[in-house]
C-alpha cells in the first residue's frame, strides 16, 4: 500500500485523500519518509544522467545541421561557379561568333575597301589662274579638307566643264559620307569621255554598298572585273565574293 | 491556434526520446530560432547556446507535465524561454540599457529558466550517482523512464516489451533495492 502511494506520488495521481495520507505518513513514519527522500534523489540523479545523454545527442543534432549548412554552402558556392563559367562561355562565344563569324555588314566592307582616289589626272603646275585653282583644291583634297575642296572642284567644273574633275568631287562625297549624293556624281563621268569613267564603276560599287544596294553594288563590280584596265580588280574580285 | 494533438505528440517525443522526431524538431526550431534571435546584440556562438540551452529546459517542462497547461504553442514557449536566457546574459554584460521595447521581455513572458544540473547536486546525490552508475543498464532505463519522463508502468511495458505493468512495478523495486544495497555494502566497508 505505502509502496503504491509513493509511486503514485511520483506520477503525479494522488487524489486528494491519498495526498492527506501521504503527507501524514511522511510526517509520522520515518522508513516511509526516508524512502520518498531517497526516491527523490534518485529522481535527480536519473535527471542529472538523463540530461546529460540528451545533451550528447542534441550535440549530434547540431553538428549533422553544421554539416548540411556547409555543405549548402559549398553546393551554392558550386552553382556560383558553375553559374559564371556558364556566363564567360555563353559570352566568349557570343564574341567569337559576332568577331570571328560575323559576316561584316555593308557600312563595315565600305570601310575596308574605300580609299579616296590619288590623283593620275592633274599633274599640278602653276602657270595659269586655273591651275591654281586646280592646285589649291588637290592639296586640300590630299590634306583631307574635304569641304574646301569640295567648293574648289566645284568652282573648277564650273570654269572648265571638265568632267574628270566630278570624278574627285564624287570621291570627296564619298569621303564625307555621301554615297547617294557622289552615285549621281558618278554617273555623270560614266558617261562623259572621261578617261577615268570606266573606273567609276568600283565607286559606283562602294556607294551602291553604302546605300545598303547590294545587288546593284554585285552588278558594278562584275562591269568592273570585265574592263581591260586592270584598276581595282584584285580587290573587286574579294568584295564579290564577300557579296556573295 | 496551436494543434493540441500535436503538440502532445511532441511531448511524448521527449518522453520516449524519440531521436528522428526530436531531430526533425530540433533543426525546425534552430531554422526560426536563428531568424528570430539575429536581432539581439549577442555572438552567433552564444546563440547557439542559449538555443541548447532553452531546448533542455523546454524538455525538462515537458517531461515535468508544465506544458501540458501551456496555452501557447511549444514553438512560442521555447522562444519565450529563449529570449528569458538571452536576456539574462545581455544582463550579465549590462547590454540591455540600450535594447529597443520590442526586444525587451515582458513580464508575461517570464518563464522559469531555472534548471538545476550537477553542480546543483548535494553530497548525498553525488554519492547516490556513483552508485547509480554501477546498476545494470536495464535497471538506470527503467528508474529514469519512470522517475524522470514521467511514462507510467503501463507505457514502460510497451515501450520496452516487459509482459505486463506488474512486471515493471516488481523491476523498479528490484532495482531500488540494488540500489541501496550497493550503497549499504560500501558503507560497510
Amino acid at each position: 500500500m505505502k509502496e503504491q502511494l509513493i509511486e503514485k506520488y511520483f506520477s503525479n495521481t494522488l487524489n486528494e485523500d491519498e495526498f492527506k495520507l501521504f503527507l501524514e505518513l511522511k510526517n509520522k513514519d520515518i522508513e516511509f519518509k526516508e524512502e520518498v527522500e531517497f526516491q527523490e534523489n534518485v529522481k535527480r540523479v536519473c535527471k542529472i544522467e538523463d540530461d546529460l545523454q540528451f545533451k550528447k545527442m542534441m550535440a549530434s543534432f547540431e553538428e549533422e545541421l553544421q554539416q548540411e549548412q556547409k555543405s549548402l554552402k559549398m553546393n551554392r558556392n558550386l552553382y556560383y561557379k558553375i553559374a559564371v563559367a556558364a556566363v564567360l562561355i555563353v559570352s566568349f562565344g557570343y564574341l567569337a561568333i559576332t568577331v570571328f563569324f560575323k559576316t561584316p555588314s555593308n557600312t563595315e566592307l565600305f570601310a575596308g575597301y574605300f580609299e579616296p582616289s590619288k590623283n593620275v589626272s592633274y599633274p599640278i603646275t602653276r602657270s595659269s589662274s586655273e591651275d591654281d585653282l586646280l592646285a589649291e583644291a588637290f592639296i586640300a583634297y590630299e590634306d583631307k579638307n574635304y569641304s574646301k575642296a569640295l567648293t574648289l572642284f566645284e568652282n573648277y567644273f564650273t570654269a572648265t566643264k571638265d568632267t574628270t574633275i566630278l570624278y574627285y568631287k564624287a570621291n570627296v562625297l564619298l569621303a564625307t559620307d555621301k554615297p547617294a549624293e557622289a552615285l549621281e556624281v558618278l554617273v555623270n563621268v560614266e558617261n562623259s569621255s572621261s578617261n577615268l569613267a570606266s573606273r567609276t564603276h568600283w565607286y559606283k560599287a562602294l556607294a551602291y554598298l553604302k546605300t545598303n544596294q547590294q545587288s546593284e553594288a554585285v552588278k558594278e563590280l562584275e562591269i568592273l572585273l570585265k574592263n581591260k584596265e586592270a584598276f581595282k580588280k584584285e580587290e573587286a574580285e574579294k568584295l564579290l565574293k564577300k557579296l556573295n | 491556434m496551436v494543434d493540441e494533438k500535436m503538440e502532445k505528440e511532441l511531448i511524448k517525443a521527449f518522453q520516449l526520446n524519440d531521436e528522428l522526431m526530436l531531430k526533425k524538431l530540433y533543426k525546425s526550431y534552430k531554422h526560426s530560432f536563428v531568424i528570430f534571435a539575429r536581432k539581439y546584440p549577442l555572438e552567433m556562438s552564444d546563440l547557439d547556446d542559449v538555443f541548447q540551452e532553452a531546448f533542455i529546459i523546454l524538455r525538462n517542462h515537458a517531461l515535468s507535465g508544465k506544458l501540458v497547461k501551456v496555452k501557447s504553442s511549444m514553438k512560442t514557449y521555447l522562444f519565450g524561454i529563449s529570449k528569458n536566457l538571452i536576456f539574462k546574459r545581455l544582463k550579465q554584460n549590462n547590454r540591455t540599457l540600450n535594447l529597443p521595447e520590442e526586444l525587451e521581455v515582458k513580464k508575461t513572458e517570464a518563464i522559469e529558466i531555472i534548471d538545476l544540473n550537477e553542480n546543483d547536486l548535494t553530497d548525498h546525490q553525488r554519492a547516490l550517482r556513483y552508485y547509480f552508475n554501477y546498476l545494470g543498464e536495464k535497471c538506470k532505463d527503467v528508474l529514469t523512464l519512470s522517475f524522470y519522463r514521467g511514462l507510467t508502468n503501463e507505457e514502460i511495458a510497451d515501450l520496452r516489451s516487459y509482459e505486463s505493468e506488474a512486471v515493471v512495478r516488481s523491476q523498479k523495486s528490484r532495482c531500488l533495492k540494488n540500489l541501496k544495497e550497493l550503497i549499504k555494502q560500501v558503507n560497510k566497508n
